[in-house]
């Protein structure tokens, strides 16, 4: 009795200690093949890690976990922030952990991960990458066609939003957070990048410059959010800057909502001429050329993303359901008209569609 | 070891004579049904929920101060050695009325006891351990002609350098946790005097520490962020009857200081906090008729580096309660009467509690109804943007039954208990997104519900004692009703609270030896308010084992114990994405004077 009672101890000590804890990368990984349709970002929940969905436009199938299916479960990172493409590699970039994950398209499988400080979004022209630094230091990374960090391009801070453009790179610079003030120093300056000797030129556009779309005649469309009751300076509406990026001159601003209302992300058509974006209560439209100025909202409801597919049309609405549970993407015709839902990863903010 | 369970009260002075190194989370993860989530190794920042209810719903207190933190509402638990207290007892649900409180889910008390027997006593102690940990501890105290005296210190400190295997990084690499170290400093004097009529007690207490936060799964880089924490508490403490009534009066200040840092993302939050608290209480009985009264009030003030000025919050509490003991005591019948006033935000909360204790031969019964109310704590009520001055208090209401058994069986001893519990809180205090920024509301309404039983077994023959202390937890906690259209939470469990936990002890004792044996279990927590499985973090099971010897060469007596904790080198997540120690050593040594 006493033996038998000595070996189960044993037993359970051997067997907890000797677990093999490596896994078989091949027979583990459900590789995924990323031809069409949106891969969905999801940044996921406070103090976990963030995931890649997709959703099948055509048959309305969602697969969620692309990437940690196609690595043996491992995560991209914490708060997955953004997702980019070019050529036959994905690049998922990671803020929270400071990474990004480089992965072949045709398989999802990671082949390298770039460390980086608080990495935030990705743009690519020609074979070189640049990745924008989201802290004070206001730094834009660059990559060469290897993923290897091969410069450092000093910006004003808060780089956030990269864009490619008419052969430049566009950086939004939104300022940045004092601890000691409390409050945040707001930037408005574009910076223009030459890729080809890393040149910089800043324009100066609107408070919070955010993110880009190019329109059908080529002008770049800022979203700058504005100055908020925390930021620094004074309150400012959020605004659209219509940017000629060939000579680097700021064409319009387009004042679109009131003092404390903000916006950030923002998407475009297919046809380039209807921009969508989104405030505290739903998605907006505006034409190019000033229509839907006044319009009422388009999509009631509190989102944290909106992208259109080039190919329908059809608007995607991302809603983060309180950042604790699987988020919704909503799919709505061009004009406003609901179509169908999709359930996602934690706190989606956004896709990238194909 | 084990918890007076039968009591309305656990508590658990004895296991701090035993082993003053415990740190309280530690104490309370192996000796209690209690959740502690820990976050890392030694010192790491712990909280703890009662009856799955959230660490900002268990008030603790220190000496009979209140010591949560007044902005955040919880209390971290991290890096507190037992040692540094005498009592620690863990008042549940409705069983808080017996306490100078109310409060959802419960109350953890910590005290420290004057001596007013021993002339002179000295202990001073050290452990070692694994990952760069050392404790030193300091007592000693003494009584001289009605006047009594306790000085208690502990300083500890860890580096936390584990190792472990990366499961969520590419390769599942072997890392070394970095900037995950603590340092805790306690230093408490106790004093009293007293002659036939009165007595004065006073506990002053310094405590200080600093916790860097560790690099968590899914970091390439370790983090630079840490935060301090450092505070000087004092309670004075008056005794006197007057004629049959007993009266105390009480006054306690809990001044604390407290900086966050981050230099990545320019992060710098400090904050002041002051509590003074005033209470005088009666008890008083008549034949069988047992009477208590007691009058509080706190002047609460925050100074934040985020908030425009300083805010300033009173709370009162006036309780009064009444009990009857029939059949020579073996059953008592009580009820409490309680008026809470919080100024800013004005409110009122009338609330008593109904229950009864009723023994018979071998069985103990005990039962209560009754409501509770937690009020929203500084960050909910004044952060600048989302935070509403105008919020309601939680208040809800709960139940409880329970049984206890005991029988002795030639040499084997029995001891059976079981609970089961019911309890609402509406109006729960939740932040949620608000579009341009995030609010604070009351959003919903939670019920937890769940059982608890135990079973304590001794038997002693010869020079051989053999404990063995089995305890398990059912714990139900789910959203009801929600101002959030298609709230996902609606039904599902609670994030981080296991539905089925189980803590598990055999102590052998042979001639000065004593050996233990833990066997703790936890079912999965989910980390999402959806329940979704594949986010939840998996079960585990910890294994920890304890050889002690005691030698006793009067007047002296000397203690050592070894430890080995998670024996197994289980990999488990008490929070997500957080490393957590494998299997790791320890050595005591204590030295007692007496």
């Amino acid at each position: 009795m006493k033996k038998s009672i000595i070996y189960l101890f044993a037993g359970t000590l051997l067997l907890s200690s000797c677990k093999d804890d490596e896994k078989d990368k091949e027979s583990c990984s459900k590789p995924f093949n990323f031809s069409s349709g949106a891969v969905v970002i999801n940044e996921g929940a406070f103090n976990g890690t963030g995931s890649l969905s997709h959703i099948d436009l055509t048959t309305n199938e969602v697969r969620n976990f692309i990437y940690e299916d196609a690595n043996c479960d491992v995560p991209a990172g914490s708060v997955v922030q953004s997702f980019a493409i070019n050529g036959e590699k994905g690049y998922v970039v990671a803020n929270g952990s400071g990474e990004v994950q480089v992965v072949n398209l045709s398989t999802f499988k990671q082949e390298k991960t770039i460390l980086l400080s608080y990495p935030r979004y990705i743009a690519f022209e020609g074979e070189k990458g640049f990745i924008s630094n989201g802290t004070s230091e206001g730094k834009v990374f660059v990559i060469n066609s290897l993923n290897a960090v091969t410069d450092t391009i000093q910006v004003a801070t808060g780089p956030e939003g990269i864009f490619a453009s008419g052969g430049k790179i566009l950086v939004g610079c939104t300022g940045h957070w004092n601890g000691d003030l409390f409050t945040t120093m707001v930037d408005s300056v574009v910076a223009i990048i030459n890729p080809s000797d890393l040149s910089v030129t800043n324009v100066n556009t609107w408070d919070k410059p955010t993110d880009f779309v190019e329109d059908k005649n080529g002008d770049v469309w800022v979203s700058c959010a504005g100055n908020g009751q925390y930021d620094n300076g004074a309150d400012k509406a959020p605004a659209f800057v219509k940017l000629n990026v060939e000579n680097g001159v700021a064409k319009d601003t387009l004042i679109i909502g009131e003092v404390g209302e903000s916006i950030s992300k923002i998407t475009i058509n297919g046809s380039g001429d209807i921009i969508y974006y989104y405030k505290g209560d739903g998605v907006y439209r505006v034409g190019i050329n000033g229509d839907y100025i006044n319009e009422e909202v388009l999509i009631p409801g509190n989102f944290y993303g909106v992208e259109v597919d080039p190919a329908s049309g059809n608007i995607l609405t991302f809603d983060a359901k309180g950042f604790s549970s699987d988020g919704v993407v909503g799919r709505y015709s061009a004009d406003g008209d609901s179509i169908t839902h999709y359930s996602v990863g934690v706190a989606p903010n956004g896709a990238l569609i194909k | 070891m084990v918890p007076t369970q039968f009591k309305n009260v656990e508590e658990f002075g004895s296991v701090i004579v035993q082993e003053p190194f415990l740190s309280v989370a530690e104490l309370l993860t192996n000796c209690s049904s209690v959740q502690v989530n820990n976050q890392g190794g030694k010192g790491a920042t712990s909280s703890v929920s009662i009856r799955g209810y959230s660490s900002n719903k268990t008030n603790v207190k220190w000496n009979g101060l209140s010591i949560n933190n007044l902005t955040l509402g919880m209390t971290d638990f991290g890096g507190i050695q037992s040692g540094v207290v005498d009592n620690i007892s863990i008042y549940k649900g409705n069983s808080v009325s017996d306490l100078n409180d109310v409060s959802i889910g419960g109350v953890i008390a910590m005290d420290n006891e004057l001596n007013w027997k021993d002339t002179f006593h000295f202990q001073i102690g050290s452990e070692i351990g694994s990952f760069g940990y050392l404790g030193n501890q300091f007592k000693a105290g003494g009584l001289i002609k009605g006047f009594t005296f306790q000085v208690k210190s502990s300083f500890l400190s860890a580096v936390n350098d584990f190792k472990y295997k990366n499961h969520k990084r590419i390769g599942t690499p072997n890392e070394v946790q970095e900037n995950a170290a603590y340092y805790n400093g306690n230093l408490i004097f106790s004093t009293g005097w007293r002659n036939k009529k009165i007595k004065f007690e006073n506990h002053t207490w310094f405590s200080t520490k600093k916790v860097e936060s560790p690099k968590i799964f899914a970091d390439s880089k370790p983090s630079v962020a840490f935060y301090q924490d450092s505070s000087i508490r004092s309670v004075f403490n008056f005794y006197t009857p007057i004629k049959k009534v007993r009266i105390k009066g009480f006054y306690g200040i809990n001044h604390e200081r407290f900086l966050y840092n981050d230099s990545l993302f320019a992060i710098n939050t400090f904050y002041v906090l002051n509590n003074n608290h005033f209470n005088v209480s009666a008890k008083h009985n008549l034949k069988d008729w047992y009477f208590e009264y007691l009058s509080e009030i706190q002047f609460q003030n925050a100074h934040n580096n985020q908030f425009e000025d300083v805010k300033r919050r009173v709370v009162s509490l006036t309780k009064s309660r009444i009990e009857k003991r029939l059949f020579k005591e073996r059953l008592r019948i009580s009820g409490t009467g309680v008026l809470n006033k919080i100024w800013r935000p004005n409110n009122v909360f009338p609330g008593g509690v109904i229950a009864y204790h009723f023994s018979m031969r071998q069985f103990v019964f005990k039962g209560s109804g009754g409501s509770h109310f937690r009020v929203g704590n500084f960050d909910d009520l004044f952060w600048p943007k989302g935070g509403d001055e105008n919020l309601k208090p939680e208040k809800g209401w709960n139940i409880e039954q329970s049984v206890g058994y005991s029988v002795v069986i030639k040499k084997l001893e029995f001891k059976l208990f079981g609970e089961v519990y019911n309890s609402i809180v509406n109006d729960w205090i939740q932040w949620r997104d608000a579009g341009e920024y995030w609010a604070v509301e009351n959003l919903k309404k939670v019920n937890a519900q769940g059982g608890e039983a135990s079973l304590e077994v001794n038997f002693s023959l010869n020079e051989v004692e053999l404990n063995f202390m089995s305890h398990y937890s059912l714990t139900k906690v789910t959203t009801l009703e929600s101002e959030l259209p298609n709230d996902p939470s609606i039904e599902n469990q609670l994030t981080y609270v296991p539905m089925n936990k189980s803590k598990n002890r055999i102590s052998l004792v042979y001639k000065g030896f004593t050996g233990n044996y833990v066997f703790n279990y936890y079912s999965l927590r989910h980390t999402t308010t959806d329940n979704v499985e594949r986010k939840a973090l998996a079960s585990y099971y910890l294994q920890d084992l304890h050889l002690m010897k005691k030698w006793n060469v009067k007047p002296f007596s000397i203690y050592s114990k070894f430890s080995i904790l998670n024996l197994s080198n289980q990999f488990y997540e008490g929070v997500s994405n957080r490393p957590m120690p494998g299997r790791s050593y320890y050595f005591t040594l204590l030295l007692n004077f007496s």
